[in-house]
C-alpha cells in the first residue's frame, strides 16, 4: 500500500483473518453441480416463491 | 426542556391535532442534542438547516399540503448516507470521494415526505466495525450507561433515538449495523430484505450484503418509515424486482423456530431473557440446531472483506494514512483473498441461504438474541459467553451476519434489561421479500407480551 507500511500488529491481524476464513471455507461440502450465485437474490432460494 | 414525544407516531399525531409545530419539534430536538452532547451521537448538525426545513413543513401544514405522516418530524441520518446539505465523511479521515450536493435515494424519499433531515450521526469508520469505537470524531457513548459502547456501526443513530433526541434515524446493515446498536441501546431496528431498499447514495461496505434500514422508538414508527425505504429505484439494479411497502395485518398464531448451535452461543442472562419472552408469549416454538456455522461465517467474512477491498482500492492507494490501522488490515486481508476463495464463499452463501430457508420451512419466523451479551464496556476487547471467548467486535456480529448472508428481512426488538440496567434485544428473521409480514407478526407478538420491561 502507498503512504503506509503495515505494522507487526496489522500483519498479525491479516494472517489471523485469512487463517480463519480459509479454515472455514475448507469445511464446506463440495457439491458437484453447485454454482456460485452470479447476482444475489435470496428469493431465488425460496421454494415458496418458485 | 421543550415538550418531547415518545415516538414518531406521537409526534405525527400531535402535529395533525395542532398541539405542536414542526419548528417546536425541531427546537426540542436541537435542545436535546445539546443536552446529550456527551454521547457524541452527532458529527454534523446545523440548527439553521434544521429550522429551515421545519418552517417549510409548518407552511405546508398551514396550506393543507401535508406530504405524509412524517412531514415535520426530525430524522437523524448515519454519516454514510449522501446528503445535499451536510458533508458525508463515513467518520474517516480518508474522506469519501463521492460528489457533494447529492441525496441518497432514501434521503430524497424522506425529503419528498416532508421529513426534517436533522443531522448526521457518528458511526464506526466506513461502517467497518460493530462497536462505534473507531471514528475520526471519537467514540459514541451508550445513553443507558456512558461507560458502555453503543454497538455499531450505526451507533450514533442508536444513541440519538435511545436518548430521545430524535425518534427515528437511518442506519445501514452489512453484518448487523442497524440491529446491533438498536439492541445495545434498547430501540427497534429493521434490516430489509436484500434488494428491497435502495442502496443508492449510501456508501458501500460490501455491496452484496448491504441494506439501509430504519431505527426507531417503536414498531409503529418503523412502519411509518419503511415505505420510504422499500421499492424499486432505477439507480440501484439490486432493486429491479423490489415491491413498494404494502401495509399488512397478521391474524392468528405466530410459529417460531428458535436457532441454536455451535457459533450461536450466548450469555446465561441473554438466554434467560429469551426464555422469559417465550414464556410470556406462550407461543408454538421449536428449537433447532444449525450446523456448519464456522464455514458460513467464513463465507460472510470473505465476501465482506473482498468487496470492501475492491471498493476502497483507489482511495486506499491515494490516502492510506487516512484509514485506521484496523480498517487497513481488513482491507489488506480482503486484497489477499483469491478469486477462487471468493467464489467458494459465494457457493457457500447459496448453500446457506437454501439451508436457512429449509429450516424456516412452514414456520413463520426464525429467532435469535440480537446480541450474545448486553452492551460491553468501553475498553473491554474480549467477551466470554457459553464457553467461548471472542473479541468484542466478533461478539457484536455473532447473530446478525446470517441475516445478511442469506439476505433475509430482520427485526430487533428490546425485550428486557440486564442486571446492570442495559437493554437486551431479540431478533426475528422472516421470509425474503415479506418484510411487511415480519413486521406485522412481531407486532402481534409484542401485543402478547414479547417485552418484559
Amino acid at each position: 500500500m502507498k503512504d503506509c507500511t503495515l505494522s507487526d500488529d496489522q500483519k498479525k491481524r491479516i494472517q489471523a483473518t485469512l487463517k480463519r476464513i480459509r479454515e472455514g471455507l475448507e469445511k464446506r461440502q463440495k457439491p458437484v453441480f453447485s454454482e456460485p450465485a452470479h447476482s444475489f437474490a435470496p428469493e431465488a432460494y425460496d421454494d415458496k416463491n418458485v | 426542556m421543550t415538550k418531547t414525544y415518545d415516538s414518531l407516531a406521537e409526534q405525527s399525531r400531535a402535529l395533525a391535532e395542532g398541539q405542536t409545530t414542526a419548528v417546536a419539534l425541531a427546537l426540542a430536538a436541537l435542545e436535546a442534542a445539546e443536552h446529550h452532547k456527551n454521547l457524541n451521537a452527532f458529527v454534523a448538525l446545523d440548527p439553521n438547516v434544521v429550522l429551515e426545513q421545519a418552517k417549510a413543513s409548518d407552511i405546508r401544514r398551514e396550506n393543507n399540503m401535508v406530504a405524509s405522516p412524517l412531514d415535520g418530524l426530525p430524522i437523524a441520518v448515519k454519516d454514510n448516507y449522501l446528503t445535499s446539505d451536510y458533508p458525508t465523511t463515513a467518520c474517516s479521515d480518508a474522506r469519501p470521494s463521492e460528489p457533494s450536493g447529492v441525496d441518497a435515494t432514501v434521503i430524497a424519499n424522506l425529503r419528498s415526505a416532508g421529513a426534517v433531515i436533522f443531522g448526521k450521526t457518528n458511526m464506526h469508520e466506513w461502517a467497518y466495525g460493530a462497536t462505534n469505537t473507531t471514528s475520526c470524531f471519537g467514540v459514541t457513548r451508550n445513553p443507558h450507561n456512558l461507560e458502555h459502547i453503543t454497538g455499531g456501526s450505526s451507533g450514533g443513530s442508536g444513541a440519538a433515538v435511545a436518548a430521545g433526541i430524535v425518534r427515528g434515524a437511518l442506519g445501514s446493515d452489512t453484518g448487523g449495523s442497524v440491529r446491533i446498536p438498536s439492541s445495545a441501546c434498547g430501540i427497534y431496528g429493521f434490516k430489509p430484505t436484500y434488494g428491497r431498499a435502495s442502496r443508492y447514495g449510501v456508501l458501500p461496505l460490501s455491496w452484496s450484503l448491504d441494506a439501509p434500514g430504519p431505527m426507531a422508538a417503536s414498531l409503529e414508527d418503523l412502519e411509518l418509515m419503511l415505505p420510504f425505504f422499500l421499492g424499486h429505484d432505477a439507480k440501484d439494479a439490486a432493486t429491479q424486482s423490489a415491491k413498494p411497502f404494502v401495509s399488512y395485518d397478521h391474524e392468528g398464531p405466530v410459529r417460531i423456530r428458535n436457532l441454536t448451535g455451535q457459533g450461536l452461543e450466548r450469555s446465561e442472562e441473554v438466554d434467560h431473557a429469551l426464555a422469559m419472552a417465550f414464556n410470556r408469549m406462550a407461543i408454538i416454538r421449536d428449537d433447532v440446531v444449525l450446523e456448519n456455522m464456522p464455514a458460513y461465517f467464513a463465507a460472510w467474512e470473505a465476501i465482506l472483506h473482498s468487496e470492501a477491498s475492491a471498493y476502497h482500492q483507489e482511495l486506499l492507494e491515494q490516502n492510506g494514512a487516512g484509514y485506521s490501522p484496523v480498517t487497513q488490515a481488513h482491507l489488506e486481508a480482503g486484497r489477499q483473498l483469491t478469486g477462487v476463495e471468493v467464489l467458494n464463499a459465494q457457493t457457500l452463501r447459496a448453500e446457506f441461504t437454501r439451508h436457512l430457508l429449509q429450516e424456516l420451512g412452514d414456520w413463520d419466523v426464525l429467532t435469535l438474541p440480537t446480541l450474545p451479551v448486553p452492551a460491553p464496556k468501553h475498553g473491554d476487547d474480549w467477551q466470554e459467553f457459553g464457553g467461548v471467548r471472542v473479541t468484542t467486535q466478533d461478539s457484536m456480529t455473532w447473530f446478525c451476519w446470517p441475516g445478511n448472508l442469506a439476505g433475509l428481512p430482520c427485526l430487533t426488538v428490546p425485550i428486557s434489561v440486564s442486571t446492570d440496567g442495559l437493554p437486551i434485544g431479540m431478533m426475528f428473521m422472516g421470509r425474503p421479500g415479506q418484510d411487511e409480514r415480519l413486521l406485522a407478526m412481531v407486532k402481534t407478538l409484542e401485543a402478547r407480551g414479547l417485552k418484559g420491561m
